[in-house]
């Protein structure tokens, strides 16, 4: 009971977001790296889905990212979200990193290896493990069948559970659009996958 | 689909059918909810996408760390020195100071290889703090001398205390104020324009390990501070893991 009482108190002493970015805005390098360890893992397997295959590309990103969190920390309004201004930044610098891949042609459909997804669940079974491996790949190749901005937002939505609304501030949209691009989305991608329908 | 109806889109309520009820078990109402924007079998593709989506991106979620590679088992400070002896050979960077809290192994053997005119060196004021295992002790030598001598005004602002080894993460968040405020005096004091101050190159002021995360306090050419993760040739950030 001690110990459980003790987690709890550890847990809700732990600041918001929002309140460690008040530190950052006074280079409160500790407070940053709180909200970097907090939110990079989410941000790179963001980024991975949008950039599938690129690592390397991924790592920058979420870098540059980061970097715009510490040098501009002024910008955040802490009306919204940290989070949903974070992935404003991150999902701004991937439109802009696609459409000079769009110029340069070098879009490959490289799927994440199945192994990434395998690593984590050796608590389920085989069957289902199998499922998510099959289902992971296919997934990222179909993603890569819509474009920038639906896929955008059906990550925000279903990968990283934004609000509607929220998506709508990220990519400064109406929320009737996000929406509809995620009715489409969710009708293409399901009729992509039909295949793949799971065994559990 | 006609943009009227999707406009009136009422896509909450049409997701959490699709997350919690099979076609079969909607009621008349929901049907009719779900009718206009998908049939039956677009419905159970939907509903299976969003099941298995959400499956996949909670497994991907408690995903653990991965097994180390055999290169990612090199001394983190060997990987970290050779990159920083690379950068500064060729330029990018300049070292005016550095910390004893880098050194992983013992400086004592690198000093003792060295000839007692280099030993000699370390003894001039800015030169205290012993330089971290970098490989190449020379070259950092002789870009610390080359910086002290050609900014004398910003060697005497120098941040020169002698860091114990032990305790040294505790100390870390304090060293980067006096870093940063060092580097802030000396960028007021002096006239003469540094390799930083000309704009030419940014120049690392700091480096610490924090939650098992190199640090970097770069000076921009701009001249405000900068603190980011260092990063290998292939843009992963450095860990001690």
């Amino acid at each position: 009971m001690k110990v459980i009482s003790m987690w709890w108190k550890t847990k809700t002493d732990e600041p918001e977001d929002e309140e460690l970015m008040s530190g950052v805005l006074n280079k409160n390098h500790p407070d940053f790296q709180r909200l970097y360890q907090r939110h990079k893992q989410s941000l790179v397997s963001f980024l991975l889905r949008m950039h599938p295959g690129q690592m390397e590309l991924v790592q920058d990103l979420a870098q540059e990212t980061f970097a715009r969190v510490w040098e501009k920390p002024h910008l955040f309004n802490p009306e919204y979200r940290f989070k949903t201004w974070l992935f404003t930044i991150a999902s701004n610098l991937s439109k802009s990193e696609w459409r000079k891949m769009q110029i340069r042609n070098q879009v490959h459909a490289q799927g994440i290896k199945a192994e990434d997804v395998k690593q984590g669940n050796n608590e389920l079974g085989a069957d289902v493990q199998a499922d998510l491996n099959a289902f992971s790949q296919s997934l990222q190749e179909a993603l890569l069948q819509l474009d920038e901005a639906h896929r955008t937002v059906f990550l925000l939505r279903y990968q990283q559970e934004f609000s509607i609304r929220e998506i709508s501030e990220v990519m400064e949209l109406p929320e009737g659009t996000v929406k509809s691009r995620l009715f489409y989305s969710v009708k293409k991608l399901g009729g992509m996958l039909q295949h793949l329908k799971p065994t559990y | 689909m006609d943009q009227e109806r999707l406009n009136q889109l009422p896509w909450e309520q049409v997701e959490q059918l699709l997350q919690t009820k099979n076609w079969m078990d909607l009621s008349e109402e929901q049907k009719n909810l779900v009718g206009p924007y998908f049939s039956e079998q677009e419905y159970m593709e939907a509903r299976h996408l969003l099941l298995q989506t959400s499956d996949l991106f909670k497994a991907e979620r408690n995903l653990p760390q991965k097994p180390k590679l055999p290169w990612a088992r090199l001394p983190y400070g060997l990987v970290a020195a050779a990159a920083l002896t690379l950068l500064i050979s060729l330029g990018y960077l300049i070292l005016p100071e550095q910390q004893k809290s880098m050194a992983y192994s013992s400086t004592e053997e690198v000093k003792e290889a060295q000839p007692e005119e280099q030993r000699s060196k370390l003894s001039s004021p800015v030169q205290q703090e012993s330089a971290p295992n970098l490989g190449s002790q020379s070259t950092l030598l002789k870009q610390k001398s080359e910086t002290a001598s050609s900014s004398p005004m910003e060697a005497s602002n120098l941040n020169t205390e002698v860091y114990p080894m032990d305790g040294v993460e505790e100390e870390q968040d304090n060293r980067v104020e006096r870093v940063r405020k060092s580097t802030h005096a000396a960028g007021h004091q002096h006239e003469s324009p540094t390799p930083t101050a000309s704009g030419a190159i940014p120049m690392v002021r700091d480096s610490i390990w924090k939650n098992d995360t190199l640090w970097l306090l770069i000076k921009t050419p701009h001249g405000d501070d900068s603190l980011l993760p260092a990063m290998n040739s292939k843009g992963k950030v450095w860990t001690r893991n």
